[in-house]
């Protein structure tokens, strides 16, 4: 197995079969990133290879400093954000009347499968889902999710507490529905 | 196996901690060929059709002139060799009854000599029989010719070069005559003079006769004829200055950059006549060249993605039939896109050719086959033809909103200076081959103002080529 230096190297200088292998390693792991940003697989490719082109056309500023991988991703992130804000009008629309300081009462979740999270997360309105995905995933603090997205700070934490709350109920639902299910069968 | 999470952070971290997907291949397809400095984004990518054309063009054309000039010059050297050995056989002939000096270097050329000699009677006879069809007069005429000149050599007393020079005139009567001619020259000079070439070691035996002429210094005239150089006969190219005008026909790969973005060069090539005018050293050059270049950009197109169709009722009538009022649904098929506009990418190339005019003057100095020069001037290169693609995007049932050549603009007049400094050789007396790299500061854009921020962009290339000298 190639080490990560090796790859970088080889793509800094130009080398395709660096790039390929680049691209095959993490590009499994990003698109899975891309798709928690984008409302359909469609747009998730398409940032996919826009951030790729941004990953290999910058490469050779990449000081091996930090994390290869947080690099990458970070990359990713932004490129779907700006995706998203180019392609697609924010909406804040109200998703329910949580109000701001929602606190998620104490219960128990049972795992639920990435694909269908995903598909939960994707009915969130655009605005949310970035919210969501910044603060759970990326782990950005309400200033900096502000910062990035232009919005205030309190937009963002009561951005945050809506959706949450919003994915509890969609959660909860398809208990619900799943429980129907054994019962009747 | 985990039971449960106690808040929706943890169950979605940890479901998607290892989330992975394959993506289609068409995406790293397209990534590929979007990679600055791979494929088709690569300078040297774009070069290597014309580069290989030109470069092949000027190595045949080289190959071709200097395989013409070398079969002259070596057919005059063997000419040449063939009448200095004949010379010298008649030399160390003569000088046979004193040649028992205690120097065993000059016993040794007198023995290889003889050995010569006797090489060159079997030839002789050969020659003599297959000779038969010459005339006798033509026979007199070249022995009356020779006698001639070893004549003059023997009243002159002749330096060498006299001798090199009367040999000269004498080898380029015998070009014009016929190749039997030739063989009877040899005869009536009554040695083996034009064989003794053929007689492996013929133009060692110079050289050695030569050694022992300068020690047999006894007065004799024989022994004070020198034969030319053997490396260096007048009758070969000898590179030197052959006018001061040269004509020049060279071909030009060249990288531009623009320094304010490091993402953006774009690559041509250019095939330039030249004159060059050179006077004490300096040079003035002037000439015309074509230009070609391109740039690699993309088309961005928006488009609507299709989603399916529906039949859409637009009016309803009311038939009356014999089982009561029956209604009839007029009905269109209405297309349905998806409301989210989406962009897409599609590579394009933009094709340029310039009419380009230089004027340089420079400084340069000429060896004996390798030549020195710099040189700089300004240029101007004129925008002549442009090519630019039409999109080429394959919507299917997508609906195109729009598509824009994302390409800037090219400016129709440019200005730059160009530097160079390069060095020729000399394949023969009137061609030499030119190797010069060049670097050229462009007085602004290339591109139309306030589209591209590239001001001051410079190029960096490589000429080769052809000088004919007048």
């Amino acid at each position: 197995m190639i080490g990560d230096d090796k790859i970088i190297e080889g793509c800094k200088k130009g080398k395709k079969r660096s790039q390929n292998r680049l691209y095959e390693k993490y590009a499994p792991g990003m698109l899975g990133v891309c798709l928690r940003y984008c409302t359909n697989m469609t747009e998730a490719e398409d940032v996919l290879q826009e951030g790729f082109i941004k990953v290999f056309t910058h490469i050779k500023n990449f000081r091996s400093e930090g994390s290869f991988e947080g690099w990458i991703r970070r990359i990713m992130v932004n490129t779907a954000l700006t995706y998203i804000k180019k392609n697609v009008k924010y909406s804040y629309e109200n998703i329910d009347n949580i109000p701001a300081d929602y606190q998620e009462e104490e219960v128990v979740y049972s795992p639920v499968s990435p694909e269908v999270l995903i598909k939960i997360l994707q009915s969130l309105p655009d605005g949310y889902r970035n919210v969501i995905n910044l603060y759970i995933f990326e782990g950005y603090a309400h200033k900096e999710i502000a910062e990035i997205l232009g919005i205030s700070e309190s937009t963002s934490k009561s951005q945050l507490s809506k959706a949450k709350k919003f994915l509890r109920n969609k959660l909860e639902e398809r208990n619900k529905v799943l429980t129907t299910s054994t019962a009747n069968g | 196996m985990n039971q449960g999470y106690k808040n929706i952070d943890d169950l979605f971290r940890s479901e998607f901690k290892d989330f992975e997907l394959d993506p289609p291949e068409h995406v790293w397809e397209n990534v590929k060929h979007s990679i600055p400095g791979s494929g088709r984004n690569n300078p040297f990518y774009r070069f290597r059709y014309g580069g290989i054309i030109g470069l092949s063009s000027i190595l045949i054309l080289a190959g071709l002139f200097s395989f013409m000039d070398f079969s002259k010059t070596a057919d005059v050297n063997t000419d040449t060799v063939a009448l200095n050995s004949s010379i010298e056989g008649t030399t160390l002939q003569a000088q046979e009854p004193v040649a028992g000096v205690s120097d065993n270097k000059n016993v040794a050329t007198v023995e290889f000599a003889n050995e010569v000699l006797e090489y060159s009677e079997e030839v002789l006879t050969q020659t003599v029989e297959t000779s038969s069809n010459i005339t006798s007069s033509d026979i007199s005429e070249i022995e009356n010719e020779t006698s001639d000149i070893k004549n003059n050599l023997i009243a002159n007393n002749s330096s060498s070069n006299d001798l090199n020079a009367t040999a000269s005139s004498f080898i380029i009567d015998t070009d014009t005559e016929s190749e039997n001619e030739d063989n009877l020259l040899a005869m009536a000079d009554g040695t083996e003079q034009m064989h003794v070439t053929s007689l492996p070691g013929a133009y060692e035996s110079n050289v050695k006769s030569s050694e022992f002429n300068e020690n047999q210094s006894d007065g004799n005239i024989e022994n004070e004829i020198t034969p030319s150089e053997p490396n260096t006969p007048e009758f070969k190219s000898d590179y030197g200055k052959k006018g001061n005008i040269l004509l020049g026909l060279t071909f030009t790969p060249e990288i531009t950059f623009f320094p304010s973005d490091n993402n953006l060069t774009n690559q041509s090539y250019s095939v330039d006549g030249s004159v060059i005018y050179k006077f004490s050293g300096y040079l003035l050059q002037s000439g015309v060249g074509v230009q070609f270049a391109s740039d690699d950009g993309n088309y961005k197109v928006d488009y609507q993605k299709f989603l399916g169709t529906y039949e859409d009722v637009y009016n309803v009538t009311f038939d009356t039939t014999a089982s009561g009022v029956v209604p009839v649904y007029h009905t269109q098929t209405v297309e349905v896109y998806d409301s989210i506009s989406r962009v897409t990418l599609t590579p394009t190339k933009n094709k340029y050719t310039y009419l380009q005019i230089p004027l340089l003057f420079g400084y340069g100095e000429d060896y004996k086959r390798i030549s020195w020069f710099v040189k700089g001037g300004p240029s101007v290169a004129i925008l002549i033809n442009e090519g630019q693609p039409s999109v080429n995007f394959d919507s299917g049932n997508n609906r195109v909103l729009n598509y824009e050549n994302e390409l800037p603009a090219r400016i129709n007049t440019n200005w730059s200076f160009v530097f160079s400094a390069g060095v020729g050789y000399k394949l023969g007396n009137h061609i030499s081959i030119t190797l010069e790299p060049t670097m050229r500061f462009y007085m602004k854009s290339a591109y139309e103002r306030n589209v591209v921020t590239t001001k001051h962009p410079y190029s960096l290339g490589i000429r080769t080529g052809l000088l004919f000298g007048f």
